[in-house]
């Protein structure tokens, strides 16, 4: 009976999807549930996906493009709102628009405005963009749900995708084929953080305050982005020489440039610690097809008042702290923290205001303060053999923050490494001492920044 | 191709390197390169402390607690050569000590846990009123007050553990229970003060509290079930 009852419990926290007189609504999965408090017009928590095509975009069709994927995932075609003690989605009974790119990413998109979406698209020339709100999804839910665009868009177009999307190797491809049903489909908008919720085991250890970049600002309503093309055989190849993999490679690259930034900030900061998140997509331990958030993180500090490390030593311990934070028990006992508050009674019945304003506290103190910034890597993106022709290369802009001011993501699209660095700030010298370490280790790079030049593809 | 001559990456036609500013010596004649240098300088700070375990922290209360009551009855023991003020201090400070263990020390032991927690706060005022010389008023108000604190309590934990579905009505139990609390301290205060039970201000508190309770309860088992609010006050 105790069995049954907690069954139930777990059952009511893993399936977000609700109904009641006035139709379905979701609940927001663990990790999204604090994102709406600290999202403002300049944090928008929103990243994005691009792909550049073959041909001018035809904005009917993506329209229809759209329209199919949403019906597939109509998940994604919600709106939030603020319950009495946890904000909700609504699902948005129109579907959603298409917009003309901007100069600046990630930015002008409040999700806490009434009526707006979680997700935008937005098209220019050859290129599609989707920028989704990590109150929705995480960056392999965001990618599910981009590619599924593209597919239905080239579908469209009438390029025959030369294999059978939405199974084995393409089951990320979610295409429309008729009503939602079953079990599989249910799955794609579970909360898997309660899925794999592990009672009772002991937290993780809290990580000190690192140092944060400097808070020189650009104006407001601007985000730079500088892209670096690399070619993928090259790094692979420097990695496998070290006996590391690609993003171990490139964390420790990230963290060689905030020791060096560390050491030329004058006065001393106060936080010795510079620390780099490596997002992990938990579905690669936790088997699940969500497409809402279902990921967390690998924190890689060094302190700096050991003094400056040598970058060969760097790569080293990046290898070995990611060896030792990056297994099923570690990333147990964070899942455990996370998903065990929101099942807390008395954390459930303080009312959403109240929540609102420890979420801002917590997040403050125990949430960006412990990085000084992240690098995410999505991996290499395949799309089904009649597509590749048509699809010239991807991009993936990482989330604006006030905090770290500047943050990095990465894709790998045919044998193209590009990374993106996305930044609040003026000074460039993250992104300098990073690109310039890849070609001291004699990697060949190509560097360019769109707003320098409008936008740069154009 | 062209290349910035400071970084060494590829910058295509940009008119400058997008890292560090420099012209792009293909595109224009002027260099204005930005030099990179390095402050070897370092600032060493204090560790920070890493979590005290609860045994840990029970001994440093002990210890801190029992150079309380050392401290309070020298003090006492100098001033008015015997034990007089501090007799209540140090009792106090005892019973504190008893709880923290019980707190710290028996969370594998709850039902010694409960027993210890229960008995203690009563035993408490029994034996201050026993320094003072007078038990009447520790055995007519504040026994009974702290025991009929501590029998809401434990109904609100019996309702909480009975309660199938736990939502807005556990908000109306407690506030139902603190109804209850007011009528019962009332009820005892009177029969301290004045021999007799004459109900004054507690039944505006009850009445004002059963209120709230009686929506909660409303919105719980009627407006849930049926209604779109059910999004609303999901929790």
């Amino acid at each position: 009976m105790n069995k049954n009852r907690q069954s139930t419990v777990s059952h009511r926290f893993v399936h977000t999807r609700r109904e009641d007189n006035a139709g379905e609504w979701y609940a927001l999965d663990n990790a999204a549930i604090i994102m709406p408090a600290v999202t403002d017009d300049i944090s928008t928590r929103l990243f994005r996906f691009e792909a550049e095509l073959d041909a001018p975009i035809d904005p009917e069709i993506l329209k229809k493009a759209l329209a199919l994927t949403v019906n597939r995932m109509p998940y994604f075609n919600v709106r939030l709102r603020r319950g009495f003690f946890w904000y909700y989605f609504e699902p948005c009974k129109t579907m959603p628009s298409i917009y003309p790119d901007l100069e600046f990413p990630c930015q002008g998109w409040n999700i806490n405005r009434h009526g707006t979406r979680m997700f935008r698209i937005l098209w220019k020339r050859n290129r599609i963009s989707g920028e989704f709100s990590h109150a929705l999804t995480d960056g392999t839910g965001g990618i599910g749900f981009f590619k599924s665009l593209l597919a239905n868009y080239l579908i469209l177009k009438g390029v025959d995708p030369g294999a059978r999307l939405g199974e084995g190797e393409w089951k990320d491809i979610a295409v429309s084929s008729g009503e939602m049903s079953g079990l599989a489909i249910s799955e794609e908008f579970e909360d898997a953080y309660q899925r794999y919720f592990p009672n009772g085991l002991p937290f993780p250890d809290l990580r000190p305050h690192a140092f944060h970049l400097s808070k020189s600002c650009l104006p407001k309503g601007q985000y730079r982005i500088i892209s670096g093309k690399l070619l993928t055989s090259e790094v692979i190849a420097e990695a496998h020489r070290r006996n590391i993999s690609l993003t171990e490679l490139m964390s420790a690259v990230y963290l060689d440039a905030l020791q060096h930034i560390w050491y030329a900030t004058n006065p001393p900061p106060r936080e010795p610690y510079v620390s780099v998140e490596i997002p992990i997509n938990l579905r690669q331990l936790f088997p699940s097809r969500t497409f809402r958030n279902f990921s967390l993180f690998v924190l890689i500090s060094e302190d700096m008042r050991l003094g400056m490390r040598d970058f060969d030593e760097l790569v080293l311990r990046t290898h070995y702290q990611m060896k030792l934070e990056y297994d099923r028990m570690s990333i147990s006992r964070h899942l455990c923290r996370n998903a065990g508050s929101a099942r807390n009674l008395a954390v459930r019945l303080v009312p959403l205001r109240i929540k609102d304003f420890f979420a801002r506290v917590f997040f403050s103190k125990f949430g960006e303060s412990m990085l000084s910034g992240f690098i995410s890597n999505l991996g290499q993106l395949k799309m089904p053999p009649g597509f590749v022709p048509h699809i010239l290369s991807f991009g993936f802009i990482p989330a604006p923050s006030m905090v770290t001011m500047t943050n990095a993501s990465m894709l790998s699209w045919g044998n193209e490494l590009i990374i993106n660095f996305g930044s609040l700030a003026q000074s460039r010298e993250l992104e300098q001492l990073f690109f310039r370490r890849l070609r001291s280790i004699g990697l060949h790079v190509s560097v360019s920044c769109r707003s320098d030049n409008g936008i740069s593809e154009d | 191709m062209s290349y910035c001559p400071e970084c060494g990456v590829e910058i295509g036609n940009a008119k400058r390197c997008p890292l560090c500013g420099t012209l792009n010596p293909k595109a224009c004649e002027k260099e204005n390169a930005v030099v990179y240098s390095v402050n070897d300088q370092k600032n060493p700070e204090e560790e920070t402390l890493p979590q005290e375990k609860p045994t840990i922290l029970w001994e440093i209360l002990s210890v801190t607690l029992a150079i309380a009551m050392l401290v309070l009855g020298a003090i006492d023991l100098f001033e008015s050569r015997r034990f007089s003020w501090s007799l209540y201090a140090i009792t106090s400070i005892l019973f504190l000590w008893v709880e923290l263990t019980a707190f710290f020390m028996l969370r594998k032991r709850p039902i010694l846990r409960i027993l210890l927690s229960v008995l203690v706060p009563p035993l408490l005022f029994v034996i201050i009123g026993y320094i003072s010389g007078n038990q009447r008023w520790a055995l007519g108000l504040a026994v009974p007050i702290i025991m009929l604190v501590e029998s809401l309590g434990g109904l609100v934990y019996l309702i909480f553990e009975k309660s199938k579905k736990k939502g807005l009505n556990l908000i109306a139990y407690i506030t139902i229970v603190a109804a209850m609390f007011c009528i019962g301290l009332e009820v005892l205060i009177d029969l301290f003060a004045i021999g007799m039970v004459v109900l004054r201000w507690s039944p505006v508190c009850a009445i004002a509290l059963l209120s709230i309770a009686i929506f909660f309860l409303y919105l719980h088992f009627r407006v849930f079930k049926n209604a779109d609010l059910h999004r609303l006050f999901h929790f």
